[in-house]
């Protein structure tokens, strides 16, 4: 295990002081935040510049990088929209989106291109689901070695419940004809450079048409915020964010695999258990990032966070199934060796994160090590060994924080 | 509300609620036909008034709506980076060349790599993102890297 592995952020969680054993942990300056990222660097500013967004870690300005600080999980288990994470790959973004002339349209291998705007997206039959938008490359900045790219600590992830309309309903309309094999999004987005790839992705025809994956025009009660892709966005459940794609503008029916950079070439993982390989490691096969992995997180406490001698230490979290539901999550004092169930909150979702609560006692001096490990419904576990990939992506292992006693 | 629609308003919900708890998975309802339009947030009102200010008082119609849903175009300005590049040789030139797609942060809150793996950066976004770098800029442009942040 290496240190990166370690609740590196030393900010202080408000209301933790007020919590049994737990005193409270010395206060950073609040206008930047230090990220628990080994070698750094750790420093970054907190920014409230950008449109519908309150407080953000700002990871970058232009194309827009902004990260939600951690202790905005343990406020609830929905993100608010204005502290959602946000990460765009291209830096021309619209700087308005007209409804009055904004159109998406269905098109390639179906019988009835359509050119759809926002009024008939609305008036399609709507649902209604709760589910987590996770970045492939969440908590790169932990990977040891670190990798180039955006440096996420643990906040490229929010969950919302998602009001739209099912991507069925919308190909539907355009009516697929027989032979089709994927699906290809594309929005509002563009690369600065002509003759760079424009960012689209695609999913399997039988995927895009499961009722499941969404086209999303509000979240948590609201229209998207535009940096969250504004008027509507893709909402693939228990898949990366790499799929839901931002201001979707164009669904494009493909009757051959989709061979374009952002599939082909990018956002690729190895084809191994927990898409593991060593530094320098070549020759693996590679394959598309796709279904998410179980995660969980301790939300109430810091490795700032102090604990009393004896005192019972109440532990609380979030955590997510990835592909599926949370089956339990389970948290040890003892580096792993034993495990103790911790108490679910209420069920928003096979693709929600739920909260988990737990109290532990510390002990008489020292320290308290947690170890947090969530198990999903497919009865799979967060590993003990962090992965490690050239790409930053999928890490899920288990997180483990370590207490002062005093 | 008259008596017969307040009979239908409770049918509906409760309909709606039975409809909900028998879907496994995500909750799939018929589009509701009552639907309060909630306020919206101060975020969201500022917005919209970016997109008026954007497109002018005369403006055709700016909001979509059905179904108890009413969305309204909004707009906005980027914020601007304040931060800078330390000094040194080839500064002048990584900065000509690599801000036009990304800000300053992208570079400076990158962990030390070594100089093979600037290199390669640097080669990524020249070949696959299409920066337009001249091939002879391509070694200062490392070198400067390398010389703000390496690794052994």
């Amino acid at each position: 295990m290496h240190d990166g592995m370690a609740l590196g952020r030393r900010g202080l969680i408000g209301g933790a002081a007020a919590l049994g054993g737990i005193l409270a942990a010395a206060g950073a300056r609040a206008d930047t935040v230090t990220l628990g990222l080994n070698g750094g660097p750790e420093q970054r500013s907190l920014t409230s510049a950008f449109p519908q967004k309150g407080s953000m870690i700002l990871q970058r300005t232009r194309p827009p990088l902004l990260e939600t600080p951690f202790e905005v999980f343990d406020q609830g288990v929905f993100t608010p929209n204005d502290r959602f994470f946000v990460r765009w790959h291209w830096a021309v973004i619209p700087e308005q989106v007209d409804l009055a002339t904004f159109r998406c349209a269905v098109r390639g291998h179906v019988n009835q291109p359509q050119s759809l705007s926002m009024a008939d997206i609305l008036a399609l039959p709507r649902v209604e689901m709760a589910a987590v938008n996770q970045c492939s490359g969440n908590s790169r900045g932990l990977f040891q070695p670190r990798i180039a790219g955006g440096q996420w600590e643990n906040g490229a992830m929010g969950n919302a419940k998602w009001i739209g309309v099912r991507l069925r309903d919308v190909l539907d309309r355009a009516g697929v004809k027989p032979g089709a094999v994927a699906v290809r999004f594309n929005g509002l987005d563009e690369p600065v450079v002509a003759g760079a790839p424009d960012f689209m992705k695609s999913l399997a025809i039988d995927h895009a048409r499961d009722g499941e994956v969404m086209l999303a025009y509000q979240m948590n009660g609201e229209q998207l915020p535009l940096l969250n892709g504004f008027p509507m966005r893709l909402i693939v459940p228990g898949w990366y964010s790499t799929y839901w794609v931002k201001m979707v503008s164009d669904i494009e029916v493909l009757d051959a695999p989709d061979d374009s950079f952002w599939m082909k070439s990018a956002y690729l993982i190895p084809a191994t258990p927990h898409a593991d390989v060593k530094p320098g490691q070549t020759g693996f096969p590679t394959e598309p990032i796709n279904r998410m992995v179980p995660r969980s997180f301790f939300t109430n406490v810091t490795a700032a966070t102090k604990v009393k001698p004896g005192a019972p230490v109440p532990l609380r979290g979030i955590a997510m199934g990835g592909d599926c539901g949370v089956a339990g999550v389970d948290v040890s004092t003892d580096g792993g060796s034993t495990w103790q169930p911790a108490v679910l909150g209420r069920d928003e979702g096979t693709y929600s994160f739920r909260q988990w609560t737990m109290q532990v006692a510390a002990p008489a001096s020292g320290t308290l090590m947690t170890l947090v490990r969530c198990t999903n419904t497919k009865q799979v576990a967060q590993p003990m060994e962090a992965n490690w990939n050239g790409g930053g992506f999928m890490r899920n292992v288990i997180e483990r924080i370590v207490l002062a006693v005093v | 509300m008259n008596p017969l629609r307040k009979v239908a308003a409770a049918v509906a919900v409760v309909a709606t609620v039975v409809y909900v708890a028998a879907t496994a998975g995500p909750k799939y309802g018929p589009p509701p036909t009552v639907y309060p339009i909630p306020a919206y947030s101060q975020a969201l009102n500022k917005a919209i008034a970016a997109y008026e200010a954007q497109v002018g008082p005369n403006a055709p119609k700016a909001a979509a709506e059905a179904g108890g849903i009413r969305l309204r175009s909004v707009g906005f300005e980027f914020p601007t980076e304040g931060r800078a590049f330390p000094p040194g040789p080839g500064k002048e030139v990584m900065a000509g060349n690599c801000m036009s797609c990304h800000t300053p942060g992208m570079i400076l809150n990158q962990p030390a790599l070594t100089r093979a793996e600037w290199a390669g950066e640097v080669t990524k976004m020249v070949k696959v993102y299409r920066a337009p770098v001249d091939e002879a800029d391509i070694p200062a442009i490392v070198t400067y890297l390398a010389s703000i942040k390496v690794a052994p």
